[in-house]
């Protein structure tokens, strides 16, 4: 019998996770210690953004930066709480076809628009038009809703959205801010207006306040909200009078102006000033790893020396990637083992953790397999009289991993050679080309799905992919649309797995780190928590009385 | 009446020949840039498909012929069009007038800040004892050295963070313009401060001041009113550098103190590839400088007397 995911289904597995959730860390409630402080109503905080949106439609950007601000104007037709698993917001509840092309979504008929305009299925189905419109040029949105085809209205609060190929990450999606629902009304005055950030106009538990580019966004409480989703922090209208985004790009800056007690909470600490934060009694840091693709080496199999999967798994094995990493990120952040992160939801395979350690002998051993047998007089293995030379584009600064892979490298003959420029086109350029060895990237997406953008065979770099390590098999291609296609968390975390598995036993992707997002908070901020894609959420936030 | 008008046209046509000059180069240099531009305006975390790539490239023009798409440029700058942003989905012209006041009224402070600073310690410094001048010299050396973007973050430790005296990042409150003004205006202070001390120390040797002090002026009127504005002939020359600081500095400034303004968007511009709006500050720096000759040299005239016309004198 086909699995029929109805939203009651969803609803239990996302009670008994949030029960394992709080039991197993509970560190969800950032903030201070809130058990001698009576949570209260009213107040105001500022926070200190590291970025500033140049776009502010999330239906146009692709900017994390566009999601983490507008989510709280914004609400969406799904929740995805902070462990991932995926809840009633907009939509009530939800069934999928049998086979798989079609949801049909029951929307809430007690939701209205900070314009006063109800939410209706008429104000869904505008919001996906605008998303797919050209005018629209959208570089995000449009990407993630995959192989859509249409949505139709079925009733007036019932909707149904349709796809060429079943695609179940559409729920995952579909609770992103960048498919956030916005009223009708709003999104016909132009994609100017709507980028420049005066125009937002959503049912969110936050009304969009005065902006000035360059320097801060002020956030008003919805009075009427009520129509939160069962896993969020609060219910009702949020606690706080207004939230005040300040954008402070300069690092010494954001971190200064937190220690000083001017903001009360701040994005991206560097790893440098976490230790200082933490040893601040006024202030704490909450930190999450980010979901989504690791920070990773992707080696091109179709070019260059990384042909030879000898020298491959020579250059996986090789690195001591657990010792850098406790060298260079000092504790703030882990090694990875696969290229998914662990808090990516029902996809992560933990099976292959030491799976896969350090060994210098065997990839010595590989290489002198692989005929660089020869050393130069720097050090490097040679073979015919050729260096053993990778070229990684880097667009921008290397990671500082990189920077300390390259020494370590050396030790078993490899050159690394950190091609950095600042220039997004070139870098591209030489991506598209396949003018590479290796590429070191990472991605945020709180769904296994990110694994499709990387080893889909048909998600080459020049038609907007990122398979960056060129692997064509068809059999990783029919685990990663089987995935696609299954309606069970289980069963696509079993596809997954496999992917996983196959990539690093092939040594296509060599994963090294996993980004660990930390926010410094004031104590005096309460129930301040990270969403899943490690922003801070400040709907159930309080602030407690001086 | 002809011989009036000449100059001003001659004027007029240096002027635009300056803009167009920088309008070209500006669109050369980006040229020279290898890869697709249609990948600068998708960005590096995009999900853009093949199809919509090529809708870019026909919406921006990237299909057509180089010569073609600077003639298109040129029109359009001529007709006072900036262009659309890429990345803002705005108009080049609305984005760079939003900005513009807070990165003037900075600038306007700080050339304050800086002229009476420098005038201030020149005239209490030159001429008189050694060691008032020696600090101070050395005090100019330390603050013409130290990068900007350091003697910002200095001074936010100090006075924002330690002392908690003044907010860190523009909040509406005038208080916030202090430590950015202060930044920018003093690296030009000290410069100006060398500049018009060489002036005045030659000045103050010269016989027209031993003639004023015969005349029985006291010591401050013969400095402030006769021997400084020898002086700052050679300062006002400095002007062009002057402007150029400024804007330069306006960058650092604005992205250390957190300050809207053109400097931060035109920073945001570059690191984002959108070229337009890098054009567009480029084509506005342009018009300022071209407008702050003119300006100087109308200023010339006024401080020098020689450069005057019916005043019968021949300029030496």
């Amino acid at each position: 019998m086909p699995s029929r995911h109805t939203a009651r289904s969803a609803g239990l597995l996302a009670a008994l996770a949030a029960t394992l959730f709080t039991a197993a860390c509970g560190s969800g409630g950032g903030g201070g210690d809130a058990a001698d402080v009576q949570p209260r109503n009213g107040g105001s905080i500022t926070y200190a953004s590291q970025k500033e949106p140049d776009c502010w439609d999330p239906h146009a950007s692709a900017q994390d930066v566009t999601a983490f601000t507008q989510r709280p104007i914004f609400d969406s037709l799904v929740y995805q709480k902070p462990d991932g698993s995926l809840e009633p917001w907009l939509a009530s509840s939800w069934k999928i076809s049998e086979d798989g092309l079609t949801y049909t979504l029951e929307l809430r008929r007690d939701v209205t628009f900070h314009d006063g305009a109800k939410f209706d299925a008429a104000a869904v189905k505008a919001n996906f038009d605008h998303i797919v419109a050209k005018d629209t040029e959208s570089q995000f949105a449009a990407g993630l809703l995959g192989p859509y085809t249409g949505a139709k209205v079925t009733g007036p609060y019932e909707i149904q959205v349709s796809f060429s190929r079943p695609y179940s990450p559409f729920l995952q999606v579909a609770s992103t801010t960048f498919l956030g629902i916005a009223s009708p009304a709003s999104l016909r005055v132009g994609e100017d207006k709507l980028c420049s950030g005066t125009a937002s106009v959503g049912s969110g538990p936050f009304r969009n306040g005065r902006y000035t580019r360059g320097q801060q966004r002020v956030y008003t409480r919805n009075a009427d909200y009520d129509w939160a989703p069962k896993g969020a922090a609060q219910s009702g209208p949020a606690r706080l009078d207004s939230v005040t985004v300040r954008f402070i790009t300069e690092d010494a800056t954001r971190v200064g102006a937190l220690n000083s007690g001017q903001i009360d909470g701040a994005a991206a600490l560097p790893p440098n000033a976490i230790a200082g934060v933490r040893a601040n009694p006024r202030l704490t840091a909450i930190s999450k790893q980010t979901p989504g693709a690791v920070y990773a080496y992707y080696l091109n199999t179709t070019g260059g020396v990384f042909t030879d999967i000898r020298v491959r798994r020579a250059f996986q094995r090789g690195l001591d990637i657990g010792t850098i990493v406790k060298s260079v990120y000092q504790g703030t952040t882990d090694r990875a083992w696969s290229v998914l992160s662990p808090t990516t939801p029902y996809s992560y395979d933990a099976s292959l953790e030491n799976s896969w350690p350090y060994d210098p002998a065997l990839a010595a051993k590989l290489l002198d397999e692989a005929g660089w047998t020869g050393r130069d007089a720097a050090g490097y293995r040679t073979r015919d009289g050729r260096r053993l030379s990778i070229v990684s584009p880097v667009y921008g600064r290397p990671t500082l991993f990189s920077q300390a892979a390259q020494a370590e490298l050396k030790k078993i003959g490899f050159y690394l050679d950190l091609h950095a420029s600042t220039d997004a086109t070139e870098v591209s350029g030489l991506l598209d080309d396949g003018k590479y060895d290796v590429v070191e990237t990472s991605w945020a997406r709180p769904d296994g799905d990110i694994l499709s953008s990387f080893f889909l065979s048909t998600e080459t770099s020049k038609g907007g992919g990122h398979n960056f390590a060129h692997v064509a098999d068809p059999q990783v291609d029919t685990w990663l649309k089987a995935a696609q296609a299954a309606q069970s968390p289980q069963e696509r975390a079993k596809q997954y797995a496999q992917v996983q598995k196959w990539v690093i036993d092939n040594a296509a992707v060599v994963p090294t780190f996993v980004s660990t997002a930390t926010v410094g908070v004031n104590r005096k901020v309460h129930g301040l928590r990270l969403s899943i894609a490690t922003w801070p959420e400040f709907y159930g936030a309080w602030v407690q009385a001086d | 009446m002809r011989a009036a008008i000449r100059p001003v046209v001659a004027r007029l046509l240096g002027a635009v020949v300056v803009v167009w000059g920088a309008v070209t180069c500006s669109f050369g240099a980006l040229q020279l840039i290898p890869g697709d531009p249609v990948n600068a305006i998708v960005g590096t975390n995009a999900l853009v498909g093949p199809e919509q790539r090529e809708l870019l490239r026909e919406r921006y023009h990237f299909d057509q012929p180089l010569f073609i798409q600077y003639a298109d440029h040129l029109g359009r700058l001529a007709t006072g069009r900036l262009g659309d942003s890429y990345q803002l989905q705005q108009s080049v012209w609305t984005v760079i007038t939003n900005q513009l006041w807070p990165t003037v009224e900075l600038a306007l402070w700080a050339s304050l800040l800086a002229v009476v600073l420098s005038v201030a310690v020149t005239v209490l410094t030159s001429g008189r004892s050694r060691w008032p001048r020696r600090i101070s010299s050395l005090v100019e050396l330390l603050v013409v050295s130290t990068p900007a973007f350091w003697l910002g973050i200095l001074l936010l430790t100090v006075f924002s963070f330690h002392l908690g005296w003044l907010p860190v990042s523009d909040t509406g409150d005038p208080r916030s313009l202090v430590l950015p003004v202060v930044t920018l205006g003093l690296p030009i202070a000290a410069i100006l401060t060398q500049v018009l001390r060489e002036g005045l120390l030659t000045a103050l040797d010269a016989p027209f001041v031993l003639t004023a002090r015969a005349r029985g002026l006291a010591e401050h009127s013969v400095r402030s009113r006769h021997a400084l504005r020898h002086s700052t002939l050679p300062a006002l020359t400095l002007t062009g550098w002057f402007v150029g600081t400024l804007l330069g500095g306006a960058v650092i400034v604005e992205n250390v103190f957190a300050r809207p303004g053109v400097g931060r968007v035109a920073l945001q511009a570059v690191s984002d590839r959108d070229f337009p709006v890098v054009q567009g500050v480029v084509a506005l720096s342009a018009v300022v400088f071209v407008v702050v000759a003119a300006v100087v040299d109308g200023l010339y005239a006024v401080v020098d007397p020689r450069l005057r016309r019916r005043t019968g004198m021949v300029a030496a």
